[in-house]
């Protein structure tokens, strides 16, 4: 297939002129925050456990914070490990160190203290910070990384040391990812393509400036850090920070935002509880939810929109700086993952999707494993189809197809897709299992809806697997499994909610 | 109104059922020594999903309680009854 390129002139038609003319990205980082400073001076720039900070009030303690780094010894050009829960002062110690001229490394905070030196020593950090609760988990980087500069977010400096002239190219951020290989390793984003995947976010949809947003996700995974608050940062939108999904109901109450970043399975809760206490637990002020980090069933699409909420599907990678391509509103595809986002490059080799472009990573670090192809083309190991459109399907993972003994190449998530469709299968997974005769078999386990058991009257889970049977035996016969299994708990699920597949046999 | 701790076991069995409904006709396996997460094989979405039912249904706010902390159903009791001691 011809590569296909991403512009924004596919969107223009979804927003406004007006709107559409500021969605102009900065050429890093640190220039987006100096101008944002000045422009939402006294806006709310962010709210967390009872305080609330404007831009201006964020920006004089990010000065503070850069002149921390700074009396301290921190270079321009050097990379920096953050270790920081959601806060005003992960954003504090983040924007210090990057408008200093830092490349942050954000560290997932539950790493344990022998984890964050090790860290540090893989990736190369000068500095450490962290928020002060977490201190105690810096105490072993020294040893290991002799030199190491330590600073807590409640350090203060002079507040007149420059912003350092970052060029687009230059490291911007190090995130976390297993990538396609599934090994821990760090993907290197530089201030272009942190800028792209930022400003990614405003397209398709009709309100983009000054919005209210409500941060759920961690800040360590690039949803949360570039989607949230580098979105909100750009366009001016206040973010409240919640303490904890706990309070999320609470907090949405209180704070009535615009528009929510949820992986599925927390917005489809959402909508059974609203279902079961009668009323919409997301209130009046949401407009719309910005769902992915999983697949994204149909279903959720559908009955959000009779509530009057868009739902809006996308696909992203950390390796893309997030967001790979999205839906603009009025949404007509519920089953596709969108249009390509602008200034990226992208084609399908025999099945595979590949990607260019300016939102791509630099390269991975704390691994020998090269990113690229030969021609410069990044592997994203996701199945995907497009239409004539340019939407995009995703159909499979390369790494979870399974080969069968008869060389048929089977796709998992192909066949799930077709066994989800029936509206009391919450999830499946389809893998493969040795049967009694020692011959690998493609087995099917599921997980019933709970609101939709009753649905099904008496003897539930044997209508159930009547039902799932008859899907099965439509298949044409390379694709039929061979045994199926109702599962009585949910399957084991990574923080992010993905299942967390069997290993292959 | 209160509830005994009978009562408030009882009810909470109903809402772990009804947070995650795989559970139904399995009633007698739920004890107070069952754990949430090992035992029931929740999900932190359904957790979330029992912490605002609970709120509901006993008219406490689990403002200073955290629902990650609550390892058995007897633990969700104990919170429930201290809630309701000191709210109602």
């Amino acid at each position: 297939m011809n590569s296909y390129i991403g512009t924004d002139e596919k969107f223009r038609a979804f927003t406004d002129e007006a709107t559409f003319a500021r969605i102009s990205a900065d050429e890093t980082v640190s220039k987006m925050w100096q101008r944002c400073a000045c422009a939402y001076a006294d806006k709310t720039a962010l709210v967390h456990a009872g305080s609330s900070v404007t831009f201006a009030e964020l920006d004089e303690r990010v000065s503070a914070f850069r002149g921390a780094l700074s009396a301290k010894g921190v270079k321009p050009l050097t990379r920096v490990a953050l270790l920081s829960r959601n806060s005003i002062d992960f954003a504090v110690m983040f924007l210090g160190a990057v408008t200093l001229g830092c490349a942050v490394i954000v560290l997932p905070p539950h790493l344990g203290e022998k984890e964050v030196a090790g860290v540090c020593k893989m990736f190369g950090a000068s500095a450490l910070i962290a928020e002060a609760a977490l201190k105690e988990k810096c105490a072993l980087a020294p040893a290991l990384n002799p030199g190491i500069i330590l600073l807590t977010a409640d350090e203060t400096g002079e507040k007149d040391v420059a912003v350092f002239e970052s060029g687009a190219e230059d490291e911007c951020v190090i995130m976390f990812t297993g990538g396609t290989t599934g090994k821990s390793k760090g993907a290197v984003l530089t201030h272009a393509a942190v800028m792209q995947g930022t400003v990614n976010g405003c397209y398709g949809v009709r309100d983009v400036f000054e919005q209210k947003y409500i941060l759920i996700l961690p800040l360590s995974h690039v949803f949360g850090l570039i989607r949230n608050l580098l979105y909100c940062i750009f366009t001016g939108s206040a973010l409240f920070i919640s303490a904890s999904p706990q309070n999320l109901f609470k907090d949405i109450a209180a704070f009535r935002p615009t528009a929510l970043v949820m992986v599925p399975a927390l917005a489809e809760m959402a909508l059974q509880l609203s279902k079961k206490l009668g009323r919409n637990m997301l209130g009046d002020s949401v407009k719309y939810i910005i769902c992915g980090a999983a697949a994204v069933p149909q279903f959720l699409v559908e009955e959000y929109d009779k509530i009057g909420i868009t739902l809006f599907p996308g696909y992203g990678l950390t390796e893309s700086a997030n967001l790979v391509s999205g839906n603009p509103v009025p949404l007509k595809k519920p089953g596709s993952v969108g249009i390509s986002y602008p200034n990226q490059q992208l084609k399908i080799v025999d099945g595979e999707l590949w990607l260019r472009g300016k939102n791509m990573l630099k390269g991975y670090v704390g691994t020998d494993e090269v990113a690229w192809t030969e021609d410069g083309w990044f592997r994203t190991g996701d199945l995907v189809t497009m239409d004539e459109d340019g939407f995009l399907y995703i159909t499979g993972r390369i790494k979870e197809i399974i080969v069968l003994d008869n060389a048929e190449n089977i796709s998992p998530a192909a066949l799930e897709e077709r066994f989800n469709a029936l509206p009391f299968v919450q999830d499946s997974q389809v893998f493969e299992a040795v049967g009694d005769n020692g011959k690998h078999i493609l087995a099917l386990e599921v997980v019933l809806r709970a609101s939709e058991i009753a649905s099904l009257g008496e003897n539930p889970k044997a209508k159930a697997e009547e039902a799932l049977w008859q899907i099965n035996n439509a298949q044409r016969p390379a694709e039929r499994v061979s045994k199926i299994t109702i599962r009585d708990t949910d399957f084991a699920r990574s923080p992010s909610m993905k299942i967390i597949r069997y290993k292959q046999v | 109104m209160d509830y005994s701790r009978e009562e408030t076991f009882n009810k909470l069995k109903e809402i772990v059922i009804a947070a995650d409904e795989s559970l139904s006709g399995r009633e007698s396996e739920i004890t107070e020594s069952s754990r949430i997460l090992q035992d029931l094989g929740f999900s932190s979405v359904e957790l979330l999903y029992m912490a605002v039912i609970i709120e509901e249904t006993f008219k406490i706010a689990m403002d200073d309680v955290n629902v990650w902390e609550l390892s058995t159903v007897g633990d969700a009791v104990d919170m429930i009854m201290n809630e309701m001691k000191k709210q109602h």
